[in-house]
């Protein structure tokens, strides 16, 4: 059954901008939830009206059974982490940690306990006893999310919670959440700009732009079959490649014709003929010496653990994933080709998966 | 042999007590983007700041096409400064920001250079649509490229770029970082761009400085440093998952972990103990001796990166097909020997 519910929900401003325009959401009880999409797409209001810092101007929320639409935040029983950090300052980092606890009367061991797992996890020993102003601003985040995630809320509600840290801390407090809510089995709703975030805590992602949901799947549904071209380039470090053609079929089977060329690359489903744009991923492009695709390489950027090659090609920008130690040199030849079981095509007119 | 453009010798800088620049020596050639990768604090802006001649070295020297710059003021300098903040003059547009470089005074250009050098901008930058737009009523990228055609309608000499891309969403960055590198490469403009951003370093970077505390610690290609860091500390710095970091001692010929397991064969019988730096795609996770709990299976779409609990530490792999890896369950890890760093204790 749904915990959180979001029916047909709007928020427009008084001088008329539509911020999210008709979400229609459900969270089971547990479920780890990411909201991705670019800045300005609605996900930060949307979590704001969750959490009752905004008001919908239409639409329903409801938690657990209950409409909770216009009832004030401190009614709704949720937990929030915002990008920047709000500790009180004349608190120690403890006390910081154990204010939500203590406010609802826990008990003095349960005090200890509680707060030595999250120390444990978070990494504050030494800091235990130190004012938040005498924090770099990583650790006064750790420690936000460490208040936030001792207590026990129907939903955790977070915006970006990880977005202001260095690379190497994002990390590990990422793997911190996680593991976190699947011991606590909180449902989450969490907020970011970064696929990468998205891919590794949701058990589901919602894709959102322009205030409205583009996709709503599991992280590799999303990412193996996004439902429109959004989807495809917003997903993945780059994103899809994309290449804009005809859909004809010869006999039995569909055939893509990229505009500009003669020769068809066959499909392995049957698709409607018509205009078309063909999605790859950059590791289903590979470099095949009886490739149909020439080009000449414009970037080779070393990523550590692979390469992404960018070819120019009469057909555009193609970039593959290469391995590490396996370098282009710049303006040099490349033939390339696509495995055919792994592309994915999209109405040439609007933009939504067809296969 | 081709002249260095920029030479920095020994530069030091101090803040009272504390050592900003500790004898940084640079050479940058004229056709190179030259990244500095360091955490905060590492002393990175202030050594853009002072090759820009902002601020004043302590100690040192400067030499810009073979010539001693280093007490030369800014504007003699001819360098371009981009900031992680965009700084625009808000209550102007887009054509009246990148033309107020070149109304300067002591640049004596006509107002027809001055309209085709910033139209010229606007085409590479692909911003030619927004000249007429107010600089408020931009997003964070579009400012963002307004304030380097500030910088590159001047046609200065070299570009220092400060964390740039840091305040912008995660998919522009990635887009507007495959604009620079392609955009210095057509200008032929020499660039050093500082960040705290491995994959930017990794990425963009003919050569990486890595910095810290005021002092270099390695220098080289993205690769030369990603496979051979001379330190951990180094090693930390580059790669997504971070390298795994394992404590070992030797035993007879081999490298054995804290928890009894021999990972490696020894092959400098002088140390007694040292730490080995393996990259997570450089764990396999199947056919070794000992077991490895799985904690963390992160799906990322080209790759799986899982945490496991092995010989006693965390460790993180990177698998191209994780899709059998359940968490809680176990696998039987090995690492590639032929790719892990060794760092030996010194002997005593």
């Amino acid at each position: 059954m749904s915990f959180l519910v979001l029916d047909n929900v709007q928020k427009t401003y008084p001088d008329g901008t539509s911020a999210v325009r008709g979400v229609d959401l459900s969270i089971s009880r547990g479920e780890f939830v990411v909201l991705l999409g670019p800045s300005g797409c609605g996900k930060t209001t949307t979590l704001r009206m969750i959490a009752g810092l905004e008001l919908p101007t239409g639409g329903r929320i409801g938690l657990d059974g209950r409409d909770v639409t216009s009832l004030p935040p401190s009614r709704r029983d949720v937990g929030f982490v915002f990008q920047f950090y709000s500790l009180y300052p004349h608190l120690s980092v403890r006390e910081n940690v154990l204010f939500p606890l203590r406010a609802v009367g826990t008990s003095a061991s349960e005090l200890a306990r509680l707060l030595g797992d999250v120390v444990e996890r978070v990494g504050l020993h030494d800091l235990l006893e130190l004012k938040p102003q005498q924090l770099s601003g990583g650790d006064q985040q750790r420690v936000s999310l460490a208040r936030a995630m001792v207590r026990k809320p129907a939903v955790w509600l977070m915006d970006e919670p990880l977005g202001t840290l260095d690379v190497d801390r994002r990390l590990g407090l990422r793997e911190f959440v996680r593991q976190q809510q699947l011991q606590m089995k909180v449902t989450t709703v969490y907020v970011t700009h970064d696929q990468a975030e998205a891919m590794s805590l949701a058990d589901r992602i919602v894709v959102m732009n322009g205030g409205k949901i583009q996709q709503v799947g599991r992280p590799l549904e999303v990412y193996d079959h996004p439902a429109n071209l959004f989807v495809a380039n917003f997903v993945g470090s780059p994103g899809m490649n994309f290449i804009k053609g005809n859909v004809a079929v010869y006999g039995e089977t569909s055939h893509f014709i990229p505009y500009g060329d003669t020769s068809p690359i066959r499909l392995s489903c049957h698709i409607k003929p018509g205009p078309a744009t063909l999605g790859v991923r950059g590791e289903h492009v590979l470099p095949d010496p009886a490739g149909p695709v020439v080009g000449k390489v414009v970037l080779d950027e070393f990523m550590g653990s692979c390469r992404s090659v960018h070819v120019q090609t009469p057909f555009g920008k193609i970039w593959f994933r290469a391995g590490p130690r396996d370098g282009h040199a710049l303006g040099s030849e490349v033939r390339l080709s696509f495995n055919p079981t792994r592309v994915t095509l999209f109405d040439g007119h609007s933009g939504a998966r067809v296969d | 042999m081709d002249l260095p453009f920029l030479q920095l010798r020994s530069l030091s800088k101090r803040f009272g007590t504390h050592t900003a620049l500790a004898g940084v020596s640079i050479e940058l050639m004229r056709d190179e983007l030259l990244v500095v990768l360091g955490p905060s604090g590492a002393g990175k802006t202030t050594l853009l700041r002072t090759i820009a001649g902002l601020e004043q070295a302590d100690a040192g020297e400067m030499l810009m096409d073979g010539r001693d710059v280093t007490a030369l003021s800014p504007a003699d300098r001819d360098v371009a400064l981009v900031f992680q903040n965009f700084s625009l003059y808000p209550d102007r547009t887009v054509r009246q920001n990148m033309e107020f470089p070149l109304k300067a005074p002591g640049r004596h250009l006509m107002p027809e250079q001055i309209r085709e050098r910033v139209e010229w901008a606007a085409r590479v930058l692909r911003i030619t649509h927004l000249l007429d737009r107010k600089s408020t009523r931009l997003s964070g990228g579009e400012m963002q490229r307004v304030a380097i055609g500030r910088a590159i309608v001047r046609r200065p000499k070299l570009f220092l770029m400060d964390e740039p891309l840091t305040n912008l969403d995660a998919k522009l960055r990635e887009s507007l970082r495959v604009e620079l590198v392609t955009l210095r490469r057509e200008l032929k403009t020499p660039m050093i761009y500082v960040t705290h951003d491995q994959t930017e370093a990794l990425s963009m970077a003919d050569r990486i400085v890595v910095l810290s505390g005021g002092c270099m610690l390695q220098t080289g290609t993205p690769q030369d440093v990603y496979d051979r860091p001379v330190s951990p500390l180094v090693a930390r710095q580059l790669g997504q998952p971070a390298i795994n970091l394992i404590e070992v001692t030797r035993q007879g010929e081999t490298w054995t972990t804290g928890s009894g397991e021999g990972i490696l064969s020894c092959d400098t019988p002088t140390s007694s103990r040292a730490t080995i730096g393996v990259r997570p795609e450089d764990v396999k996770l199947t056919g070794g001796r000992s077991r490895a709990l799985v904690r963390v299976v992160e799906q990322m779409g080209a790759t799986t990166t899982v945490l496991l609990s092995w010989l006693r530490q965390d460790i993180h792999a990177v698998v191209g097909d994780g899709s059998d890896i359940k968490v809680g369950g176990e696998v039987w890890p090995t690492i590639d020997a032929g790719r892990a760093v060794v760092w030996c204790e010194a002997s005593s």
